[in-house]
């Protein structure tokens, strides 16, 4: 019998179809727990006269300790309030600021930048007046609940509230005396309680994560009027220090061992039903008053616990960090992403001779923001 | 041939075979361990150790090589695309897909039945991809990337006794080492004005693995296979090294920055697999196979980067401007242990010559595998998704008899069509500081292909 045999350019056409190229793909819409790592701002997720990743920044206002909390229910919306610390005629006050796209505030050095309008100036919507506050007001927290909001502070004798009834934002009421005033905690309260952050769980109770020392501790109440310390030791603390000489090459104490401050609390109920706890806070490499008066070298932490009791649990490394003294983080978390708010070292006009403002991060680090929208006319 | 050559030659057949299998450190590639080889193969879920002869065998057993009656051309297609998430939401696995087939060249040594074999899958897309993730980034371990890579093999095998076969090849894979230099001027401030000069060297070194298989028939309606794949992994190394002068603009070197960067990845590991395989023909027009695969993933090297870096910056007379900080080394990765365990895969398949005419036949095909998931409940922070896979497989194949004067062969056309469901389960971290929390990972994967067969 007589075999027939295939053509070689035959053989060759047929293999050399194959192989085309394409892009790449895979790695998209991963699952994260939406609190970072956060990366900065990028050109192009700020308007154009902006200096990433500066949000909110004046020489003078000295913006920081930023709160950002959403204008209403709506998980897509990015329209958001942010509440800050400014220096207005030498004290602390607490000013509220407008973003429709959670990063062109209202009052931005970029938005004076335009001269076709007067200057914006976010409004002082709370400052030190009752004799428990001394001079300076710190660490605001805006909670949206049954249509009023309700804002918490730190000052000097403890942790207050006030409450904007008609849902404004804008004008609030004190509550008067402090819901958490110092003196009433463990031993571990070495300084007054400040810098409070208040959510208010599924359950319905609202829990209340707050700094004093150099660590954290939480209280609960029913109606975010009353409040009850939880247990006599802090949820989190410092981390242990760590003998540099026992380091190897290339490894870092600690980036906490200084201090934890500044907590944002962020609960959220997990794909399996779980409770998760998720907390944002600053950590200082150097301890309290170690640094003279240099700022001491801080970055921001992660910790976490299952369940709406228990000491909190903390990543080993920071979700953000940029070395620029970045700190009081605030935290926005809405369908596009999350957002992370920090006062930092602002470095827009002067590398050597910075001042404080507010810059923003985003995650996932993957991922982009769309453009932003114009600033808004109003706070 | 005289009886004492005879013996002579299959005893050299035999220790050749044998000797290929103990030197045998590496066999095969991922894409045909997932999604099958050839239309007919694939529907029979890939249970065909004992009852394959075509150019298939180069990747099943190629000892079944030794079985073809003549000359075989074979090529195809075939698609496999993934619908698998995370938290319901699609993870954009990428489809893997290409042309698959090869040629089968029957012959004799003295008397003895021997026959070559070439087989190949070549992609679509990318003839091999890297992508070392970092440990904790959520990634469909066996899917992402593993399957997107050409794979060729050579094959030989020999009869030495009626009832046994032997085979052996060589499976080409590559590997890569790249150096890349930079030199130059780096503004710290002002990248645009850096002027820096860059040169890559680069070589993709060749694997070569052999592999090994037998098998034996036992009656005319039973026979016996037994193959051996070693594990190999496919290195990327990579070595950066960086000398520049660093200064605040176009010129003005502060210092002299000297990086050295050296990256070492395991970009594709695949496990040694022993299989053995079951062929029973009940009745002229009925094949049942059953195969077994023993996967030793326990020894599985996860594609993590490992780096190593030498960092230079020496201070400028003076010291440092205010505002610049001297970059520091970075540490080094710390690789968090992988999980595996080693799996059996089961593999069960049925063929039915549903039709026979003088001129042509129809066959039915099926098949099944369960493919437990080798990686542990990923509770820290590492994310090797994976889940376990249940695949069920059919397909139709017809053979034309002689269908031509040219060709006194056959004609045969096969297609396959499998469905790959992966259950859908939830991974709750132990740590509620997780950066990537709790979360739901399922799917499925559909992979449809067909073949043409010419055989001369």
């Amino acid at each position: 019998m007589t075999r027939a045999t295939p053509p070689p350019w035959l053989l060759l056409a047929l293999a050399s179809c194959a192989t085309q190229g394409g892009v790449s793909n895979g790695g998209v819409n991963l699952p994260s727990s939406g609190v970072g790592p956060f990366r900065p701002l990028v050109d192009g997720e700020l308007v154009p006269q902006a200096v990433t990743p500066y949000v909110l920044g004046d020489s003078q206002a000295q913006y920081r300790e930023p709160d950002v909390v959403g204008t209403s229910d709506d998980p897509t919306s990015a329209a958001v309030w942010m509440y800050a610390v400014a220096t207005v005629k030498g004290a602390a006050v607490v000013v509220r600021t407008r973003a429709d796209d959670a990063r062109s505030f209202y009052g931005d050095a970029a938005d004076n930048a335009d001269t076709t309008h007067p200057r914006h100036e976010p409004p002082t919507v709370l400052a030190a007046s009752d004799p428990w506050e001394g001079t300076d007001l710190g660490g605001p927290c805006a909670v949206r609940s049954g249509g009023q909001v309700l804002l918490y502070y730190g000052a000097a004798g403890g942790i207050g509230v006030a409450a904007s009834p008609d849902g404004d934002g804008l004008t609030f009421t004190k509550h008067g005396a402090p819901v958490l005033a110092a003196g009433g905690g463990g031993g571990w309260e070495t300084s007054a309680p400040r810098a409070p952050s208040v959510a208010v769980f599924p359950d319905g109770t609202w829990h209340m994560l707050y700094a004093a020392g150099d660590s954290i501790g939480e209280a609960t109440s029913a109606d975010g009027i009353a409040w009850t310390r939880v247990g006599a030791d802090p949820v989190l603390g410092p981390s242990a220090p760590v003998d540099p000489s026992t380091l190897g090459p290339g490894e870092q104490p600690p980036f906490d061992e200084g201090g934890v401050d500044d907590p944002v609390i962020a609960p959220q109920t997990n794909v399996d039903g779980r409770l998760q706890v998720r907390v944002l806070y600053t950590g200082y490499r150097d301890a309290a008053g170690s640094m003279g008066s240099a700022p001491r070298r801080s970055a921001i932490g992660l910790a976490g616990r299952f369940g709406d009791a228990g000491a909190l649990t903390k990543q080993a490394a920071p979700v953000f960090t940029v070395q620029l003294h970045e700190r009081a983080p605030g935290f926005f978390e809405y369908a596009g992403g999350s957002l992370l708010y920090v006062g930092e070292d602002d470095t827009s006009q002067s590398t050597t001779q910075p001042f404080q403002g507010i810059g923003a991060a985003y995650a996932p680090v993957g991922g982009r923001l769309p453009a932003p929208l114009p600033f808004p006319a109003t706070p | 041939m005289r009886r004492g050559s005879l013996f002579l030659v299959r005893g050299l057949a035999t220790l050749v075979a044998c000797g290929l299998s103990l030197a045998a450190r590496g066999a095969r590639a991922n894409p045909l361990d997932v999604f099958g080889f050839g239309s007919r193969e694939a529907a029979m879920g890939g249970a065909v150790s004992a009852d394959v002869r075509d150019f298939s065998a180069s990747y099943y057993n190629p000892a079944g090589l030794a079985l073809a009656h003549g000359l075989e051309v074979s090529v195809g297609y075939f698609r496999a695309d993934h619908a698998l998430s995370m938290n319901g939401k699609d993870g954009g696995v990428d489809p893997v897909a290409g042309m698959a087939g090869g040629a089968v060249v029957p012959g004799k040594i003295y008397d003895f039945p021997f026959a070559v074999g070439v087989g190949f899958h070549i992609p679509d897309h990318w003839l091999t991809r890297v992508r070392a993730l970092p440990q904790t980034q959520p990634r469909w371990e066996l899917y992402d990337n593993r399957n997107q890579r050409l794979w060729f093999g050579v094959d030989g095998a020999i009869s030495p006794w009626p009832w046994l076969q032997l085979g052996g090849g060589v499976t080409f894979m590559a590997a890569t080492k790249a150096t890349l230099d930079i030199s130059g001027h780096i503004a710290l401030f002002s990248p645009t004005d850096s002027s820096l000069r860059h040169q890559v060297d680069a070589d993709l070194t060749t694997i070569a693995y052999p592999a090994f298989g037998a098998r034996a028939e036992l009656s005319r309606q039973l026979a016996l296979a037994l193959v051996y794949r070693g594990q190999f992994s496919m290195d990327l190394n990579v070595a950066a090294n960086v000398k520049a002068g660093a200064g605040l603009g176009r010129a003005g070197d502060l210092t002299t920055l000297t990086i050295g960067l050296q990256t070492d990845t395991i970009d594709a590991f695949l496990p040694q697999q022993v299989v053995g395989g079951i062929a029973w023909t009940p009745a002229q027009d009925l094949h049942l196979n059953l195969d077994a695969t023993w996967v030793n993933w326990s020894a599985y090297v996860p594609p993590v980067s490992r780096i190593t870096t030498q960092l230079d910056v020496p201070p400028p007379q003076g010291g440092w401007p205010a505002g610049i900080k001297p970059p520091t080394v970075p540490a080094p990765t710390i690789v968090v242990p992988i999980e595996v365990h080693d799996t059996v895969v089961p593999r069960v398949g049925v063929e039915w010559r549903a039709l026979a005419r003088p001129s042509w036949e129809g066959f039915v095909r099926a098949g099944y595998e369960f493919a437990k998931s080798p990686i542990g409940a990923q509770t820290g922070s590492t994310n090797y998704v994976d889940r376990d896979r249940h695949s069920i497989s059919a397909g139709l194949g017809v053979r034309l008899v002689a269908p031509g004067a040219v060709l006194a062969g056959d004609v045969r056309f096969d297609a396959h069509a499998q469905l790959s469901l992966l259950p859908t389960s939830t991974t709750i971290k132990s740590d509620a500081s997780d950066p990537v929390g709790d979360y739901t990972a399922g799917g499925h994967i559909w992979n449809v292909g067909f073949m043409a067969t010419v055989g001369f």
